[in-house]
């Protein structure tokens, strides 16, 4: 009590005046508000590494599209001159580690120095592309003395030109076939990507909308349809067909989109029983304008997201079915076939596996960066 | 519960009897016949080979002996192994299979969950960063590169390991790593998300606040309600391995069922193909029902029965 009346004889009431409260000037927001898609963009770009990846895929895509077209070497064109040579390009060959100056280095093992310098010599001969060095003059036993063999493959080969991504064994320019491998990828990536949008919303949406018995006959229909590996649709595909893309794509498009029903089913399911869509079917809104106008909008983020996991997903797909010869054939280029030739000659040119690989890990470590971003970004339950 | 696997079961038959009639079918529409010399073949002895494989008969009726034998647990004969049975043939190549996918489940599995448990722990932390980075590579970068790195390097390079082929324990090192690890990324993924947020839990603070050590805090209350969830993915990661199996057993040349299957379906061998999509349907099938079974029993919030 005592405290109180200090405080009154220190601040008198003629001391204070009623502010000037204006409840327009209060009330009012003073940033403009963002939408649930400015912020999830915002949540996206602030993501390093989703950008990243974001600029990776953009550079392959725009390799895969104009990357073919940068020399004129077609993908199936062969020149058996030229087989076997090592990536040159311009600049890069100055830069020791990355190993694009077209010079290989062949060590010979022999009992003696000059022993193994004939070998040497019998397998690359006399002139200006190579270079002989003894590394160890040897002791007479097996395999001690070494000659080490500079050889520039380029001149040796007698080629003008520089392979940017070096030449497999049939002298097929490996940068274009490497690029035309990519469309394919980004093909099949597409391809699922419209089948997830159009088979697998559809789908989910009408079974989750509709229910009842609608509902029961679809998911019954899925449920059977999911017993069935894709591996195995695949290749019932590809013997009655021929492999190829149009029986990746068909096994794509008859059990891709099954992931990507259910979840959209799930979401619709619990969207229609709330207040806002039931309002606006008491207000008389038909259907088609229900789903298009407020329940699409509502599930576009879990839809987006689940597309980002699927493009990995079919591209790993196709690549893989490419590898054990089931997906595209031989002269046709994939990044699935480019790997598997490059293993057949891992021991001798690495660099026929390399750049496929190399692009295909970007191309599936990016999608799966991008679509991890995304996911936390569209998904309100995901933040921070 | 118990009508619940009946029903599932129920599923599970029918699922296998349409997979296995569209494949019979499938095979009955391909252009040609499985002779591949049938053009340089007189016309008496090529009935009588088609007698002999039973594929003189009309298709209805060659579809019932296909069923009828099914049921008994008959696949049909190869064709391009003479005389040999199929189920016999899968017999003996399942062994390896077998072992690659169970060893490279289990090790990964369990490596993953420690992977991810050690994110979870040091959260936003160098380990946690490094973690999360080698999960993201793992399931980004095909098991078939994988494969091709270590063959070369462990292999070729420095010869530690046997190149290739099926025999000792040694030669299952390489496959079964380059199997493992996509189980292992995904493993180390869920299992970070689950323990970050089973750490957030209200029971695991009142756990600190009566002073259990952290260290059992994390082992008793974290980790046995974060290891759950991680059940319901070990179905579909099984699943990818039997995908998995087939790449790395044509790498490794293992004679198991993939590579099998592979060959298979490059020499048109009818039987041997049907056979071995109706076996990885099978199994495919049955692992979603163990997996589904199995959850329900260990966590008894699960209603087995109600809207799925």
């Amino acid at each position: 009590m005592q405290h109180e009346n200090d405080k009154e004889k220190k601040y008198n009431k003629e001391l204070f005046s009623p502010a000037d409260v204006n409840e327009e000037e209060t009330e009012k927001i003073n940033r403009q508000s963002r939408t649930f898609w400015q912020d999830a963009f915002r949540a996206l770009r602030k993501n390093v590494a989703a950008m990243i990846s974001l600029a990776a895929l953009v550079l392959i895509t725009l390799l895969a599209i104009f990357g073919p077209m940068m020399n004129e070497y077609t993908p199936r064109e062969q020149d058996l001159s030229r087989s076997n040579l090592p990536p040159k390009a311009p600049v890069l060959e100055n830069i020791g580690f990355l190993n694009m100056d077209g010079q290989e280095t062949y060590v010979f093992e022999h009992i003696s120095a000059e022993q193994a310098q004939m070998n040497a010599e019998s397998r690359f001969g006399e002139g200006d592309y190579v270079e002989y060095e003894t590394l160890s003059e040897g002791d007479g036993s097996v395999g001690s003395a070494q000659v080490q063999a500079s050889v520039d493959t380029y001149a040796e080969a007698g080629v003008e030109e520089n392979f940017w991504f070096g030449t497999d064994r049939l002298g097929r320019d490996q940068w274009t076939r490497t690029w035309d491998g990519t469309r394919v990828s980004l093909y099949i990536a597409l391809i699922a990507t419209l089948l997830d949008l159009f088979i697998g919303v559809a789908y989910g949406g009408i079974s989750g909308f509709f229910g009842g018995r609608t509902d029961n006959i679809l998911q019954r229909i899925l449920e059977i349809l999911s017993g069935i590996p894709n591996l195995v649709i695949l290749i019932l595909m590809i013997v009655v067909l021929d492999p190829g893309i149009l029986s990746i794509s068909l096994a794509i498009a008859i059990t891709g989109w099954i992931g990507m029903s259910r979840i959209v089913r799930g979401e619709i399911l619990k969207l229609k029983n709330e207040e806002f869509v039931l309002a606006s079917q008491t207000l008389g809104l038909s259907n088609s304008k229900v789903i298009t106008r407020h329940l699409v909008p509502n599930t576009l983020g879990l839809i987006i997201i689940n597309t980002m996991f699927t493009i990995p997903n079919a591209i790993f797909f196709e690549a893989f079915l490419s590898f054990i010869g089931l997906g595209l054939q031989a002269p046709n280029a994939s990044l699935g076939v480019l790997i598997d030739n490059g293993f057949d000659a891992l021991q001798t040119t690495p660099h026929v596996l390399i750049f496929p690989a190399v692009v295909l890990s970007v191309l599936m470590i990016a999608f799966n960066i991008l679509a991890d971003g995304m996911r936390d970004a569209f998904d309100p339950k995901m933040r921070d | 519960m118990a009508r619940y696997i009946v029903t599932r079961i129920v599923y599970m038959v029918i699922t296998l009897f349409i997979i296995a009639s569209i494949t019979f079918f499938l095979m009955k529409l391909m252009p040609g016949t499985p002779l591949s010399a049938a053009d340089r073949l007189p016309e008496a002895q090529q009935q009588i080979v088609l007698e002999q494989y039973g594929l003189d008969k009309p298709v209805p009726l060659q579809y019932v002996d296909y069923m009828l034998g099914l049921v008994q647990g008959d696949l049909g004969v190869s064709f391009q192994f003479d005389n040999r049975d199929v189920s016999s043939i899968l017999e003996n190549r399942i062994g390896p299979s077998l072992q690659l996918g169970i060893q490279s489940l289990i090790i990964g599995s369990f490596l993953g969950a420690i992977l991810g448990l050690i994110a979870a722990i040091f959260h936003n932390g160098i380990l946690d960063f490094s973690s999360t980075l080698l999960a993201v590579i793992g399931t980004s970068i095909p098991s078939f590169i994988f494969a091709g790195l270590l063959q070369y390097y462990l292999g070729v390079q420095w010869q530690v390991l046997p190149v290739a082929t099926w025999g000792t324990f040694a030669h299952t090192i390489m496959p079964t790593i380059a199997l493992l690890i996509f189980p292992m990324a995904i493993c180390a993924r869920f299992m970070r998300t689950e323990m970050l947020e089973v750490l957030n839990k209200d029971y695991i603070m009142t756990a600190r606040a009566k002073g259990v050590k952290w260290s059992s805090v994390i082992l008793k209350h974290g980790l046995r309600n974060a290891l759950i969830p991680l059940i319901t993915v070990l179905g579909p990661l099984a699943v990818s391995l039997l995908t998995g199996t087939l790449v790395i057993e044509q790498i490794f040349a293992v004679p198991g069922i993939g590579e099998q299957f592979v060959t298979a379906v490059t020499t048109n061998d009818y039987p041997m193909i049907m056979g071995t999509t109706l076996f990885f349907s099978f199994l495919f099938v049955l692992i979603i029902l163990i997996i589904d079974i199995l959850y329900g029993i260990i966590d008894p919030r699960i209603r087995l029965d109600g809207g799925k």
